[in-house]
């Protein structure tokens, strides 16, 4: 396991760069009994899955005043975090060696930017306000296959790539950089022709850094959990 | 012509009463049945020193630290504003002479100065609104320090500066403070800063404080919609809308955006009695809004005595985050506000 997770990581990195360096090397495969992950006849396979992004802390922020001290004198306080959303994904992979792939991923989630206002100086009661946010993102990824037990395989896969998020109907655009890191199952059942299909479930820690804030612009972190169909050809 | 004079002041405990007042986030003035932005249409503005030493502050100390309140505007880097020091002048300001004179002023029989650190006066084209000349005075009768950190028991003549060249400029008194009374029912009544985030807010910090030296978000985007520099309007957006009180306009409500993301809170004014307001350059980002009456001063200091000013409704927020796009305005929002 630990030898995999490394090769998939120095994979990842070599599809960031300018170079495709694993295009230069012939492929072995690794030291382990485990098959090939079954795919179509020409190691394409092509997926659509239904996504839950988990709930993304962006802290705590307040308005404040400067006394005459030069302390804060706080107006009010915000707790601000974006809400559990939900989207669909798709992914076009190609085959490379027997067990590595590349990934080209494209997503599109739905969340609720939310501010809860609280200590209010003038008492005014707490609040939370909301606002709708919508998120593209781009990325290319590396997976590595772990190990295949009959039409089931597991696998590790990271990306990297761009974001873009928009608010309010799209009247603030922000773009920023995705990535992500996580494991998943696929289940390839018997198709016919020169077709296959199966499902897809993996679970992810989402990175993001820029993009929409409320707070301080800093790497962000949250869960995905995402399953779907795929077609292999 | 006519010699307009606008009383801003900037009070230790309690403010003048101003005559003539049309403070909005940008200074006005009535031109008949018109209310003329105060604008400079040329610069570098051309200033003259009185040359006159206070008891602690001599006159070239005064030119020095009038030069650095200029530079602290001059360097906002979204506004085109310049300034000149011209020379010394035996004229004292608020004499009608068509000079921009600055210094130090005694007042023997003006009670109604003694809370009053210092005011800037405009000289105007009672036809055009042109400004022709202005004159800013300090009070000699409080003790000053031009010391580069300040000294106790004496107040920061820079600070003092940098807000009454922020009248010069054209700026009205920003809300972005809180104060409470003291000595309230006594002839000593005045109000005390708890807080504040605006070089521009009508109550100064006490003696030995230097805070209020350089420009806040507020000021920055009062002076950068007054004199934008080059695409400060595609970089920056606006809050626009009404607040509204039983379904009727409040008019003089202080409504504040807060961004989260850097702290910079920026505030505007209702300024009719629809409840109409707009606040511009913004940053661009996603904004918790608040309104409050306008309970930590005196009204007079912002406001004409004949606008219908209401005070008597609770502090409330907007129910969204509001998003302010580059180039553009969120769009009108609607602030429902209750009675107390």
């Amino acid at each position: 396991m630990r030898r995999a997770v490394s090769i998939a990581i120095a994979a990842l990195a070599c599809a960031l760069g300018a170079t495709p360096a694993w295009a230069q090397t012939t492929a072995k495969p690794t030291q382990t009994t485990a098959k090939p992950a079954p795919r179509g006849p020409r190691g394409y396979e092509f997926s659509v899955a239904g996504t839950w992004v988990g709930p993304t802390s962006f802290g705590t922020s307040s308005a404040n005043l400067l006394t005459p001290a030069g302390a804060n004198l706080t107006l009010f306080s915000t707790k601000n975090d974006l809400r559990p959303g939900y989207g669909f994904e798709m992914h076009l992979s190609k085959r490379v060696t027997p067990r590595f792939a590349l990934e080209g991923s494209g997503t599109i989630t739905h969340a609720t930017l939310r501010s809860q206002v609280t200590v209010d100086f003038e008492d005014a009661p707490d609040v939370e306000v909301t606002e709708s946010l919508n998120r593209f993102t781009v990325t290319g990824a590396a997976l590595w296959t772990l190990a295949t037990r009959g039409r089931a395989s597991y696998f590790i896969r990271g990306s990297a790539g761009w974001l873009r998020e928009l608010v309010g109907d799209g009247a603030l655009i922000e773009d920023g950089i995705a990535g992500d890191a996580g494991a998943g199952f696929k289940y390839m059942k018997s198709g016919t022709g020169r077709r296959r299909i199966g499902f897809r479930v993996e679970g992810r820690l989402e990175m993001r850094h820029s993009g929409v804030t409320l707070g301080e612009d800093k790497l962000r972190m949250s869960p995905v959990i995402s399953g779907g169909l795929i077609i292999g050809f | 012509m006519k010699r307009l004079l606008i009383g801003l002041s900037v009070a230790a405990a309690l403010l003048l009463s101003a005559p003539a007042l049309h403070a909005y986030l940008k200074l006005g003035a009535r031109i008949g049945d018109r209310v003329i932005t105060l604008r400079w249409s040329q610069q570098p503005i051309r200033y003259f020193i009185t040359n006159r030493d206070d008891d602690f502050v001599n006159a070239d100390q005064l030119r020095q630290a009038v030069g650095r309140a200029f530079g602290s505007w001059n360097a906002v880097s979204s506004a085109n504003t310049s300034s000149q020091f011209a020379g010394f002048t035996n004229a004292l300001p608020f004499s009608d002479d068509g000079v921009f004179v600055i210094g130090f002023l005694s007042f023997e029989n003006r009670p109604d100065l003694d809370n009053t650190l210092g005011a800037t006066t405009f000289e105007q084209d009672d036809v055009t609104g042109q400004v022709i000349a202005a004159d800013i005075f300090f009070n000699a009768g409080f003790n000053w320090s031009a010391a580069s950190g300040g000294l106790p028991g004496r107040f920061d003549l820079e600070s003092v500066g940098v807000h009454e060249i922020g009248h010069l400029y054209g700026l009205g008194h920003s809300a972005l403070g809180e104060t409470e009374l003291v000595n309230a029912g006594t002839a000593n009544e005045g109000r005390r800063v708890l807080g504040k985030r605006a070089v521009m807010f009508p109550i100064a910090y006490p003696t030995g404080n230097i805070e209020d030296r350089t420009p806040e978000a507020d000021d920055i985007a009062g002076i950068s919609d007054l004199y934008p520099a080059s695409g400060f309007s595609a970089q920056s957006g606006a809050i626009s809308g009404k607040v509204t009180l039983n379904g009727s306009g409040v008019f003089g409500a202080h409504v504040v955006a807060f961004n989260s993301t850097n702290g910079a809170m920026v505030g505007a004014f209702t300024l009719s009695t629809q409840g109409d307001f707009a606040m511009i350059g913004l940053k661009p980002g996603v904004y918790v809004v608040r309104v409050e009456p306008l309970d930590d001063g005196d009204i007079d200091s912002f406001f004409d005595e004949d606008n219908p000013v209401n005070t008597n409704f609770r502090v409330a927020y907007y129910n969204k985050l509001v998003t302010v796009p580059a180039g553009g305005s969120s769009g009108s929002i609607e602030i429902k506000v209750q009675a107390k």
